[in-house]
């Protein structure tokens, strides 16, 4: 009996794995360096075309010809892989429960999944169905349990909070509060038109997903512009006014978003948990001017290879810290992105613009943007220099800590304040003189 | 990849004594590979129908069916193995969706010439095709990569389907040269072939930018 055993391990010991260490002197030499790059391709490091070239100078002209074809190969695959994982994306979910949802209807689908909204018993809860079947890859379902357990466990006034989660058909899904808001992409698109104005009325008919009609979605095409006097005491105040509005130079409100997104980042990181995608559009704002964070590395865990990420979210990758491309990442890159996305909201325009992922990635690395102030001379310095360190290339020169990004906004809008509240006060003062013009 | 080489020869020690599910346990460790293949190697017309889930989880019957196999046709390689087994599922899929319109249509296009596990005909010059004839696919992709469409569909399918083992399927040398029978070198000096290959037709391309 042992003696059997014994013989069928001296047969497979020699049996070869995956590993692909042999025949190196049968292969062209030119094959095995490109087999390198591949790899390193595919780690998602940054191989140069030029170093190869100098390390191997007899083969550099080889190197040139074929090196940028391997590139070429791979980025064509990354597409194609992508076209086929979102192609199993079902177009229409006939799904009446998940778990112990009753699906409603679908709210938003995007590249990230399908949103519905849903009943868990008495509850209304927003179920986020992801786009790739998890079922058939190992490891990935576990991933996904692992991440959405440590989300589970944040609880903080503006995090969306993540109640459950499950697979169905092989999909993973995990269940949310449901929020009553906007994304700040949207608003920052509402804002981007001529002298956009958001008003909560709006947010709250977003969220109830009746299309507002034309005379209440409050665009405000006026001709005059507004001076900061005029914005400073439109912009509702922490007693909510009668029809609070967003406007493009409400910095206050926007400083109180990034003050608010600060204090998520922070309970996350104090939990040891990183969001890894802070961008506007998982950034919900609420009809009380209650911002809550949403997607905590939820999404990720499941991509079927985050080191090609660049080639399906080109869009994610414009709020990515620099750093990130050499695959490190920490809470201030979370805190980069907070300030990208601060950026946006404040110049209304993309801190970087480019046309392809590769373009992006090299402005990202190299360059830094313009400060905010020379997109709009508006902009109070004391915010452009907030997003300014919050933005730096290095993450030494950044803030170090959620905290402290959070301490210079919270020193804006008291800075601010007093000023502000003589304003309002003016304000109010106006508004109960013409009321008492009126009754006469 | 990164199971130890210790880990691996224990639970093929258990597989030739028969059990099924140190075989399984194999079997999921290639499958992210084994999918990337099924996706790519998928008649177009079948999604919907069929997707690489469906596939990967038939052969794995298969697969457990010739467990006593193992030993002798997995010794050269388990992965080889089972993409062998998957191939053939997929000839299978294939055969029974498409058997009766497998070889009436138009000639003209490698896509109609019927498909084989071999051949990467079927699915690379359908995306080639579809993207070609797509007038929307134009507006939305990078460059690049509607030169390397056009390109590759102007490859021999040997240098097509090096190329496709190479990259899609990110086999290695030896796997390749398993899969085509050949050598180790033949393998690497046809695959670098291709490459350049491939370059000189993308430098044909008029509108060629450089890399």
């Amino acid at each position: 009996m042992s003696d059997a055993y014994e013989s069928y391990e001296a047969e497979v010991d020699g049996f070869p794995t995956s590993a692909d260490d042999g025949g190196l002197r049968a292969r062209l030499p030119l094959e095995v360096l490109a087999s390198q790059f591949v790899d390193q391709l595919r780690a998602g490091t940054d191989p140069s075309i030029d170093d190869y070239c100098s390390r191997f100078p007899k083969l550099a002209d080889q190197i040139r010809e074929v090196f940028p074809m391997l590139a070429a190969m791979e980025r064509w695959k990354g597409e194609k892989e992508s076209d086929s994982l979102k192609r199993q994306f079902p177009d229409e979910f006939n799904i009446e429960r998940l778990g112990n949802c009753r699906i409603e209807r679908e709210v938003a689908r995007g590249g990230m999944g399908v949103v519905f909204e849903a009943r868990q018993g008495d509850r209304r809860v927003a179920v986020k169905l992801l786009p790739w079947r998890v079922a058939g890859i190992p490891g990935w379902r576990e991933r996904f349990e692992r991440e959405a357990r440590t989300v589970q466990k944040l609880r903080h006034r503006n995090i969306v909070p993540v109640y459950s989660f499950g697979e169905h058909d092989g999909y993973c899904y995990y269940v949310m509060q449901f929020v009553d808001g906007v994304s700040l992409d949207r608003i920052i698109h509402r804002l981007r038109q001529t002298d956009g104005i958001v008003y909560t009325d709006e947010i709250r008919q977003h969220a109830q997903n009746q299309p507002p009609g034309r005379s209440t979605f409050a665009v405000r095409l006026s001709d005059e512009p507004h001076a900061d006097a005029t914005s400073a005491v439109t912009e509702h105040e922490p007693e909510p006014a009668a029809n609070p509005q967003i406007m493009r130079d409400s910095w206050k409100m926007f400083a109180r978003i990034g003050l608010q997104a600060s204090h998520a980042l922070q309970h996350a990181h104090a939990l040891g948990t990183l969001h890894n995608d802070v961008k506007p559009g998982n950034l919900l704002l609420d009809a009380d001017g209650r911002l809550w964070m949403t997607d905590f590395g939820l999404a990720r865990s499941v991509e079927p290879d985050s080191k090609r990420r660049d080639d399906r979210l080109t869009g994610t990758l414009r709020y990515m810290a620099p750093e990130r491309f050499q695959g490190v990442s920490d809470e201030r890159s979370d805190i980069y992105s907070l300030g990208v996305t601060l950026y946006e909201l404040l110049t209304l325009s993309p801190a970087f613009q480019a046309d392809d992922s590769q373009s992006m990635v090299r402005l990202i690395t190299e360059s830094r943007p313009d400060p905010p102030r020379t997109r709009n001379p508006r902009i109070p310095r004391a915010l452009e220099e907030i997003v300014l360190k919050a933005t730096a290339p290095d993450p030494q020169a950044r803030y170090q800590a959620t905290s402290d990004c959070a301490s210079d906004l919270s020193r804006f809008l008291e800075s601010d304040l007093g000023q502000a509240r003589t304003k309002l006060g003016f304000r109010k003062l106006m508004r109960s003189w013409h009321r008492f013009r009126r009754s006469e | 990849m990164n199971e130890s080489q210790e880990d691996t020869t224990d639970l093929v020690n258990r597989v030739i004594r028969g059990n099924q599910q140190a075989l399984a346990e194999l079997y999921s460790r290639f499958r992210p590979r084994l999918w990337r293949m099924v996706s790519f190697r998928l008649d177009q017309r079948l999604h919907g129908r069929v997707d690489a889930d469906d596939v990967l989880q038939e052969a794995w019957l298969d697969a457990a069916q010739r467990i006593d196999h193992f030993l002798k046709d997995a010794s050269r390689s388990i992965f080889i193995w089972f993409r062998l087994i998957v191939s053939q599922t997929l000839v299978d899929v294939h055969r029974r969706h498409l058997g009766a319109q497998r070889r009436d249509a138009s000639r003209d296009f490698s896509i109609d010439r019927g498909w084989s596990a071999q051949s990467t005909s079927f699915s690379l010059s359908f995306h080639l095709l579809g993207h070609l004839t797509s007038p929307s696919y134009a507006a939305v992709r990078a460059e690049l990569s509607q030169q390397l469409d056009a390109a590759l569909g102007t490859m021999s399918e040997t240098d097509r389907e090096v190329l496709a083992l190479r990259h899609f399927e990110e086999l290695s040398n030896r796997e390749t040269a398993q899969v085509l029978e050949l050598s180790e070198q033949a393998a690497s000096v046809r695959y670098i072939r291709a490459l350049s290959r491939l370059r000189h037709i993308i430098e044909a391309i008029p509108g060629y930018t450089g890399n």
